[in-house]
């Protein structure tokens, strides 16, 4: 069942295209993985089904549905003395219980009086995606999530990305270099830069990808 | 005329404390400064046309804010304010010498004194202060997204160029009310100071803002009470108590 559909998505910044004419839809717990080298147009697309850069195009969401965010490099998030649990309470209108009930499927109940600045990236991460399923986001974008991770985080994450597509049914759109490891999580892949190279299963070897590309896409994947 | 000073000044420090929290939170103190320099322009404005210069100040710095932030999203908040600010005062200094022979009025100003108080004056400070004091109370939850991260916060629906002009006219409304108290050139030292002792000590937004709030209470109460046993100007009290305790608490935190 379909719940994101983009139809000619074209994005200007300061009367510059970034992207154009993209097109693709998204299922229900459906895993989207977007690659493309760096300027391609990740994060625009990310900002404008987040509606929160001007667009041209269609961006339809089945009931409306809230849509969470992970951003790109939120080790440079702001200096504010904010402890976890003050930002489930601050950031949703769940009961005690509720947020509760998530920390604990998150395994945050430790850190729920840390400070959120003070915590390892891989932690913030999970802090910021519980905060949208509790805000009762059935699709999540996430940036380049694995970017700034140790080995052992980015195992982590992937479990949490799998744990939350069964338990959820949560949508995820993930931009990442990492193709080796989110290929195996990842339903469909989005070859992105500038337009829409191309939209379909992860089946695709990487000497195919690299094709549909250019070089580009060769130093990507060589350099991990 | 000690009581009632106290008492004013008590309220004004406590919502510069409240204020403090956002500003420190969002590396504005810049911002603050800016902002009472355009303060500097608008109270020589009031007083080149004879009107309260706490109303013109209000008026000038919140064109002056609006500006701020409008060009903030086009450049850097700081180039902005690196703009705005010579500019205001270059509009004060103009006035001042062209127009008013009355440079005592602005000396209190520009380093306050909460003892020349006029009745006027009192009023216009409670309808000041009840105007910042709903406005935390009813964006608070807004406020703390946005400081904590705005594309996160734009991203959950909330309108955040909106809210920083609004954030920005309630920094010039304190600031002039910290004017009297402080003086335009100490105006911005109780909306860094206290957060950032309680930033260095405590954990937790509620916590920090209690705390800032406690901090710029018992600096005023204390600067008031020493500048008036001593005969000193009150603003620079409070300044040299809550910087002591600055340097105070940081040098405790690394040795």
């Amino acid at each position: 069942m379909t719940i994101l559909e983009v139809k000619n998505l074209s994005v200007k910044i300061d009367g510059k295209e970034i992207i154009r004419n993209i097109n693709f839809s998204l299922d229900e717990g459906e895993i989207l993985l977007i690659i493309g080298p760096n300027g391609g147009g990740k994060t625009t697309l990310l900002k404008a089904i987040l509606k929160i850069i001007p667009y041209d195009g269609e961006i339809n969401i089945k009931n409306n549905y809230k849509i969470g965010y992970l951003p790109q490099n939120i080790d440079n998030i702001s200096k504010i003395p904010i402890v976890v649990f003050e930002m489930f309470k601050f950031f949703t209108n769940a009961k005690k219980e509720e947020i509760y009930k998530i920390l604990e499927f998150f395994n945050l109940i430790d850190y729920k009086n840390e400070l959120f600045k003070n915590l390892s990236g891989g932690l913030k991460q999970r802090v910021l995606i519980a905060i949208s399923i509790l805000t009762k986001s059935k699709i999540l974008l996430l940036d380049e999530p694995t970017n700034n991770l140790d080995l052992n985080a980015q195992n982590e994450f992937y479990n949490l990305i799998k744990k939350l597509k069964e338990e959820y049914k949560i949508s995820m759109i993930i931009v990442s270099h990492d193709i080796g490891i989110v290929n195996a999580i990842a339903d469909n892949v989005l070859c992105l830069n500038r337009i829409m190279f191309y939209h379909g299963k992860p089946n695709l070897t990487e000497k195919e990808l690299c094709e549909l590309y250019g070089n580009e896409v060769r130093l990507i994947v060589h350099a991990h | 005329m000690l009581i009632s000073a106290i008492i004013f000044s008590s309220v004004i420090s406590i919502i510069l404390g409240i204020l403090s929290f956002f500003v420190v939170s969002r590396n504005l103190e810049f911002a603050g400064t800016g902002i009472s320099h355009a303060v500097f322009g608008g109270i020589a404005i009031g007083i080149a046309l004879n009107i309260n210069p706490l109303i013109s100040a209000l008026i000038f710095s919140i064109i002056i804010s609006i500006l701020i932030v409008q060009s903030s999203y086009k450049q850097s908040e700081n180039t902005a304010i690196g703009i705005m600010f010579p500019f205001s005062i270059a509009i004060g200094i103009i006035i001042l010498v062209k127009f008013s022979k009355n440079y005592q009025d602005i000396w209190s100003y520009l380093f306050g004194n909460i003892f020349l108080m006029r009745f006027e004056d009192f009023l216009i400070f409670i309808i000041y202060s009840a105007i910042i004091l709903i406005f935390i109370f009813l964006t608070f939850k807004k406020l703390i997204f946005i400081s904590f991260h705005k594309e996160l916060a734009q991203a959950n629906g909330i309108n955040v160029k909106f809210y920083d002009y609004l954030f920005f006219i309630i920094l010039s409304i304190s600031i002039v009310l910290s004017s009297k108290l402080l003086g335009i050139i100490l105006a911005t030292s109780l909306l860094v100071i206290p957060s950032a002792i309680s930033f260095n000590l405590f954990k937790g937004v509620i916590k920090n803002i209690i705390f800032s709030s406690i901090f710029a209470l018992t600096f005023t109460i204390m600067g008031i009470t020493l500048s008036y046993i001593f005969d000193i100007p009150t603003g620079s009290t409070i300044v040299l108590i809550s910087s002591i305790f600055y340097l105070l608490t940081t040098f405790r935190l690394r040795y």
